[in-house]
């Protein structure tokens, strides 16, 4: 009990360290920001951009449109309204056997040489207006950095003798100073790596998204991430488990750095954290103007994160995880993809999703390709009204014998329920998974939530006297989302049912926390989640829960998977029991 | 009204528009009386030729913009009108094209929606003057309610013109009238042609190499079916779970795919409709590869359309080729797939074949008799068709040059066939106007029975139904 009670702490402590720390939402300010004049010794250069009212200039965005469409229209009206000149735009794509027009008015990266010159040039924030040749080019390293370069230039603009003309003396150049002015890793600067994650790794893709973005702040340099094959020579941060690494010490983490390639890896996905931590805080978040990590550098720790191991021979794991389906917490695919990765590790016979409704199901098409690429056949009822929580399990270690699908009322979630035969000894056993009412789905009013939970406890039981009439003698796994605590109505149906609770069996209602938490929060400097980083609350207001009825199968453990990485993929983490056969 | 008639001159479209009217019909696919859409933009620019002209009208009264009101299908607008820029190029590409029409000829366009042929009818037999264009579905018929002005009548409009889809509209040209109209500005005609995209990877693990394949014109159905016996798997059991199948078609691709194999159902004359040909052997043989096709085990045959069928399978990795619509290719390209895709176009019958494309279906345009004003109405219906194709950031080639082969294309093989696609169009009347030919060989196909009986049969029954049902609402 101590061991479980030091991990909850350990991992509060680590989250409120990581709160502290910056919680990768970097809210570090660059201190000094300075306009610089070009300073060159070429001849001045000055282009005729409109005169008499007419231009033969275009205004010329990259092809990818979105933000750089709005850019350009606005440029095109601010010369419409406040000159009467009309400038075409036009996307920068180039129709095959064709030129680009001499003269244009180039709009953030476009595909022209001159762009790519003033855009490398930039770091993040930085923006630039510039005569190169015919062209003009007005970019900027970021959204918000482009709106201001079109500001500065609109603002400057002006009608002389019925012309508006652009000289190369009045360039603009704006530059930011970076708490980091210096960066090397393995004697290469950094401008040079990219960032490496494994193939078909969403735990690693988020990281590498939050650690790109972390070195973004710090000096300014945006990096590219990757899942291509090591390219020899290449300056590559790999992070994530590559399958080549050697193995390392449960619980652990490293970072080292080989030549020109730095690797941060763990034993298991929930230390990747511990990895992405140090980089964030230690590698790249050091105070000093100049850092240099040099060729040779290791570092290894112990992982704050607990580990999960896969089930012992011949137990038997049922895992739930209500998935946050429903709502328009996106992107989908990062939670998913995590959530898989994590699943990987734990290896469950059967897994049982809540939530799990067509908005999820859309928006996570990698997640069930790689669900059915690891033998994981889906039991649902869709056309019923299942769709949120169907059940998968292994084909090839169970069969399936029977299934079936039952609800209350029109709009309930419904219970679907599995019975499977191990192939393995022929052991027979079921599963249900449940999906209890809302408020939200009884309008808001929490006493006709809870008679419709009752309802629903009430077809879960139905369910298992069903299985028990035509299975006799065999264990059924009774769980899902009851949306009901310890003690509530609905609870109480499903306790008089004769079934058990695992954490009552166990002795773990105060120890293991409650899967439900707080909901993940996107990290808007990278459109994507960032580590979780709230609180949990104890097992005794679980509103997710596993039972069981039988004696042919005996939990021998419940856990509540509590790493961060698991904390990010839903606002239910996953949790899981392993029964044993003996 | 002020009535100025001025000279639009733009030489930015000169030589493409030009090139491609010289070239009306030349890319035709077969020499047979049944016309071919020229949908493909020549871009050969060698020559220099006199600036195109169209007519620019200023409609506008006391400086203030006459409004123009297009009635069209809900959801299904987005290449007619786009009220404010958003970041999609298309929406862009449509806003400033609009947006230029409405400065030259000093008009307003909006937009009235109506989902199906019921609600156009109702508008349309409340005879209002509120709809100046009216763009409803093909398959709907509504140019046989009387309901619409000859388009051939028009001054305004010359639809020998290259911005008019000549080999659809001599489909829909009956006794010298033509109701409906479709041209550059019907992007649907390009979105709606009919490919085959295939799993990449999938295709690699099973060592098929579909692009040699096409490039070698060895495409043929009987490939295909070997390609879609060779690919699928796990569907010999009761576990959907493992199903890989080789190939998904849809109510649309079916057609697509006998049209691809030389289907001809009909011949339209100067003067006749001649459906003789449509029970002839080649059918036959044709609706006999296709049935062995569509009824492979490794096939899922959906009776849904292109737009309702459930591609899930092929997006999970658990199909080899999904034969469908162009447009999917937007949401391929942003649909986040764990493999790579490649496009070809759908497999013709005997290797000394061409390839031939459809496209299954189109809204096309039409002006209701109705109007305010007639000329204003052919006056901007032409303006909208004129500017839709002929730039290079036009709707046609944002959609076709810069999303389709620029975006969506992974590979050179995919811009290469692109480029066939839609060289290749064929349209028959028989699929405009189903008189029972075409459902006849598609149920034939489906239901494996004889498409010669079927067609038999068919063939006496659509004569009567061009005659009396066609031709007579055209004389009327």
């Amino acid at each position: 009990m101590k061991r479980v009670l030091s991990i909850i702490s350990g991992f509060l402590c680590m989250l409120m360290l990581y709160s502290c720390t910056g919680n990768a939402q970097d809210t570090e300010q660059n201190t000094s920001e300075i306009t610089v004049p070009e300073s060159s010794e070429a001849p001045e250069s000055v282009l005729l951009l409109a005169s008499e009212g007419k231009s033969d200039y275009k205004i010329v965005f990259p092809v990818s449109g979105g933000d750089y469409i709005s850019a350009a229209e606005s440029l095109k009206s601010r010369l419409s309204n406040s000159f009467g000149i009309n400038i075409p735009t036009s996307a920068d794509y180039v129709l095959p056997g064709k030129n680009p027009q001499e003269k244009e008015i180039l709009i953030g990266p476009c595909d022209r040489e001159e762009s790519r010159t003033v855009n490398s040039e930039l770091k993040n924030g930085e923006y630039a207006v510039k005569v190169v040749g015919s062209k003009l080019v007005i970019c900027g390293n970021g959204t918000e950095a482009l709106n201001n370069a079109l500001m500065l230039f609109c603002r400057n603009l002006s009608l002389t003798d019925n012309k508006i003309t652009v000289s190369s003396k009045d360039d603009i150049v704006f530059k930011r100073t970076f708490p980091v002015e210096s960066f090397t890793i393995g004697g290469r600067p950094l401008s040079d790596y990219k960032i490496v994650v494994p193939k078909g790794s969403g735990t690693a893709r988020l990281f590498a998204k939050l650690i790109a973005a972390r070195i973004a702040t710090r000096t300014g340099i945006e990096l590219e991430i990757t899942d291509e094959n090591h390219v020899p020579d290449s300056c590559e941060i790999r992070f994530g488990n590559f399958a080549e690494l050697p193995e390392l010490e449960k619980n652990t983490f490293k970072v080292f750095v080989t030549g020109n390639v730095m690797t941060a890896y763990s034993s298991d996905i929930g230390g990747l954290f511990d990895a992405y931590f140090h980089l964030f805080d230690v590698i790249f978040g050091a105070k000093e103007k100049t850092i240099s990590i040099p060729d040779g550098y290791v570092f290894s720790d112990k992982s704050t994160q607990e580990s999960y191991e896969k089930a012992a021979d011949g137990n038997i794991r049922v895992l739930y995880h209500n998935v946050l389906g429903y709502g328009t917490d996106t992107p989908i695919y990062s939670r998913a993809d995590i959530a898989y990765d994590i699943y990987c590790e734990l290896d469950p016979d059967i897994i049982c999703f809540e939530e799990a409704g067509s908005l999820f199901r859309s928006g996570a098409s990698s997640f069930y390709s790689n669900l059915k690429k690891n033998n994981l056949a889906e039991i649902c009822f869709s056309s019923e009204g299942g769709l949120g929580n169907p059940i998968y399990y292994r084909n090839d270690r169970f069969e399936l014998l029977d299934s079936g699908y039952g609800k209350s009322r029109n709009g309930d979630k419904g219970t679907t329920y599995a019975v499977f035969k191990r192939k393995s000894d022929g052991k027979i056993f079921a599963v249900t998974n449940s999906h209890f009412a809302a408020n939200s789905n009884a309008q808001n009013n929490p006493e006709l939530g809870n008679k419709y939970r009752t309802q629903d406890a009430e077809t879960a039981v139905s369910i298992l006297e069903k299985i028990k009439a035509k299975y006799p003698g065999i264990t059924v796994i009774m769980g899902g989302d009851y949306n009901s605590a310890k003690n509530s109505d609905p609870i109480n149906v499903i306790d008089k049912s004769g079934a058990v609770h695992v954490r009552t069996q166990l002795s773990l209602w105060s120890n293991v926390p409650s899967p439900h938490h707080s909901y993940p929060v996107i990290n808007k400097n990278i459109s994507d989640y960032d580590m979780y980083s709230g609180s949990l609350s104890g097992g005794s207001s679980s509103i997710d829960h596993i039972y069981f009825y039988g004696t042919d199968l005996k939990p021998v453990s419940y856990t509540v998977v509590t790493s961060i990485v698991a904390l990010t993929t839903s606002d239910h983490t996953i949790h899981f029991a392993d029964f044993s056969a003996g | 009204m002020k009535k100025a008639f001025v000279f639009f001159l733009c030489a930015a479209m000169l030589l493409s528009v030009l090139s491609a009217c010289a070239d009306k019909g030349g890319d035709s696919a077969e020499t047979t009386s049944s016309p071919v859409v020229s949908t493909a933009g020549n871009t050969d620019e060698t020559t220099a030729e006199p600036p195109l002209t169209i007519a620019v009208e200023n409609l506008s009264s006391n400086g203030k913009p006459l409004a123009f009101n297009m009635l069209v299908r809900t959801n299904r607008y987005a290449y007619l009108f786009c009220e404010e820029p958003s970041g999609d190029l298309i929406d862009y590409a449509v806003y400033k094209r609009n947006s230029m029409i409405e400065d030259l000829y000093g008009i307003k366009i909006s937009i009235s929606e109506s989902g199906d042929a019921a609600g156009f009818s109702t508008y349309m037999n409340a005879a209002s003057t509120d709809y100046d264009i009216c763009v409803p579905d093909y398959w709907w018929n509504l140019d046989l309610q009387g309901f619409f002005t000859d388009i051939l009548s028009l001054p305004e409009i010359d639809t020998s013109d290259a911005w008019w889809y000549d080999g659809w509209n001599k489909n829909v040209t009956i006794n010298g009238k033509m109701y409906t109209v479709a041209g550059d500005a019907s992007l649907e005609m390009l979105e709606n042609l009919e490919v085959m995209f295939f799993n990449k990877n999938m295709a690699k693990d099973k060592n098929i190499d579909i692009y040699k394949y096409a490039s070698d014109g060895q495409w043929t159905v009987d490939k295909c079916l070997e390609v879609i016996n060779t690919a699928s798997s796990g569907l010999d059991d009761s576990d959907t779970n493992n199903d890989v199948y080789g190939a998904l078609y849809d109510v649309h691709s079916l057609d697509a795919q006998l049209y691809s194999c030389g289907l001809r159902l009909s011949e339209v004359g100067e003067s006749e409709i001649g459906i003789d040909i449509a029970n002839s052997q080649k059918t036959v043989d044709i609706a006999e590869a296709v049935t062995k096709l569509i009824g492979a085990v490794g096939t899922d045959y959906s009776s849904k359309t292109a737009r309702a069928r459930d591609w899930s399978l092929f997006k999970n990795g658990n199909a080899l080729i999904y034969a469908t619509a162009l447009y999917l290719g937007k949401s391929l390209k942003s649909g986040n797939l764990d493999f790579d895709y490649g496009i070809v176009p759908m497999p013709k019958l005997a290797e000394e074949d061409q390839y031939i494309s459809t496209s299954y279906g189109v809204s096309v345009f039409a002006i209701p008799v109705s109007v305010a004003s007639t000329h204003n109405s052919a006056l901007i219906l032409n303006a909208l068709n004129f500017n839709s194709a002929n730039t290079d950031d036009s709707v046609v080639t944002t959609f076709f040059d810069v999303i389709l082969k620029y975006q969506v294309a992974n590979s050179p093989e995919d811009i290469e066939n692109l480029d066939l696609v839609r060289k290749n169009v064929y349209i028959d009347f028989a699929f405009i106007y189903d008189v029972g030919l075409d459902s006849a060989i598609k149920n034939a196909v489906i239901d494996k029975t004889s498409a010669s009986v079927a067609l038999k049969a068919a063939v006496k029954t659509a004569g009567s139904k061009i005659k009396n049902n066609i031709i007579a609402a055209y004389e009327k």
